[in-house]
């Protein structure tokens, strides 16, 4: 008989859209037209430019192990794009690079989460963020993301469900789902 | 901020993933501009969405002060770092040329345009115009597909009605503005008639099949309808 794995496995979620794109994939193996509007991806190839420095990295050697924070030219290449676009100071001694979007949550909500902690999250939202929060054992807080607030979250309400248990507060702007955008004019108001 | 600046316990994870895709004259903002909260925000951010990379799994955060260090633990415990030529090519998206950017955020800005306006051409259906990212939110819409799909299960159970909304996320990246112009008649009869394919759909999948694209019927995948006993799966 196989084990069972410890409870929190009982409280992990995952993300339906991977079913949907099983599903669609194995429909367009039998050679169907399928318009899956499941997982969020562009449906673009990576520009050519972007293909041909990886495979020249590999070419030029580039097999081994990197820092576990990344390589620091490309460190250095984050910090500069978010002094560019926002005009903010970020050291690359800040900057990790971890292996896509989810790894960030999940070190945060790791980092952050325990029984009697609370985590606030944006409902509805992307469903990771909830299933990552029971995972450890705190308490999920869902912040409503409402339609006739433009699907934007209200600062009043967020700060109201803060309590001495609240650990963690995730915000997502542009966000998956609703899609609202934070607008500079309306952000400025917290 | 001066509420969150006054609660320096509370840790922010700001999630910025979509923050190149944004609409109408939008303009993003980083929640790093804000010193008040600079020393408590981590930032989440990646090339998967921007640069058209979701295969590559090339993320980025920012970590205030000793969050960094346990961050770098993290990552030695289990990945011990990233692809490396993946982050090569990370670089040369930063600094090589922005035109395809700009050029997906366009073509993704014309999709939205026609999937909104093809979803509020629908009876009852209403969607709001979304100002960033690539998914609708459309009212009233699975009301639709359940009323007139019996095999379908529906999502009643789940206690919330924006629960079951969230149900029915609606990416538009697969859809072509031209389908949707030539053939809404098409589309609509095909979300009516809701027929689905042989073979019973995976639980919280459900399958349209529209009649007319290449001769043959196109299948619309979408996470409409969850399983009512899962409520972890309710507005996922």
């Amino acid at each position: 008989m196989t084990p069972e794995p410890v409870a929190a496995f009982s409280r992990i979620g995952e993300e339906n859209a991977f079913a949907v794109l099983a599903r669609a994939t194995a429909l367009m193996r039998e050679g169907k037209d399928v318009i899956n509007l499941g997982i969020g991806q562009p449906d673009f190839p990576t520009p050519p430019n972007i293909v041909e420095a990886a495979v020249k990295a590999l070419r030029d050697g580039h097999h081994g192990y990197t820092p576990a924070n990344g390589i620091l030219p490309l460190r250095e290449g984050v910090a500069a794009d978010l002094h560019r676009r926002f005009g903010v100071s970020v050291s690359p001694e800040e900057v990790m690079i971890v292996p896509g979007g989810k790894v960030t949550m999940f070190m945060a909500i790791l980092m952050f989460g325990e029984p009697g902690a609370e985590i606030l999250y944006p409902d509805p939202g992307f469903p990771i963020y909830r299933s990552m929060i029971e995972f450890t054992g705190a308490t999920p807080i869902p912040v409503p993301v409402r339609e006739e607030n433009g699907f934007a979250f209200s600062a009043e309400e967020t700060l109201s469900l803060i309590t001495p248990r609240t650990r963690l507060l995730i915000v997502n702007s542009p966000a998956n789902r609703p899609a609202a955008s934070r607008r500079r004019r309306r952000s400025t108001s917290w | 901020m001066k509420g969150l600046a006054s609660r320096p316990r509370v840790a922010i994870m700001s999630d910025e993933i979509y923050d190149q895709m944004v609409y109408d004259g939008e303009e993003h903002v980083c929640l790093l501009s804000y010193p008040e909260i600079r020393d408590r925000t981590i930032l989440l951010n990646g090339w998967s969405k921007t640069y058209a990379m979701t295969g590559w799994r090339l993320g980025y955060s920012i970590w205030p002060g000793k969050l960094y260090d346990a961050a770098r633990k993290l990552a030695v415990n289990s990945f011990s770092c990233v692809n490396a030529p993946a982050q090569w090519a990370a670089l040369e998206a930063l600094t090589g040329p922005q035109d395809a950017v700009a050029s997906m955020v366009a073509e993704f800005d014309r999709r939205r345009k026609a999937v909104v306006a093809g979803l509020n051409a629908l009876p009852n259906v209403t969607c709001a115009t979304p100002k960033g990212a690539f998914y609708a939110f459309p009212e009233h819409f699975e009301d639709r597909l359940e009323g007139e799909a019996a095999r379908l299960r529906p999502a009643r159970g789940c206690r919330r009605r924006d629960h079951r909304r969230a149900g029915l996320r609606r990416a538009w990246r697969g859809l072509y503005p031209a389908q949707l112009r030539q053939q809404p008649r098409e589309h609509r009869e095909g979300a009516e008639a809701h027929a689905g394919l042989p073979g019973a759909p995976q639980r919280g999948v459900s399958e349209t099949v529209t009649p007319g694209h290449h001769g043959r019927g196109m299948t619309v995948l979408h996470p409409a309808v969850l399983s009512a006993e899962d409520d972890r799966s309710c507005g996922r």
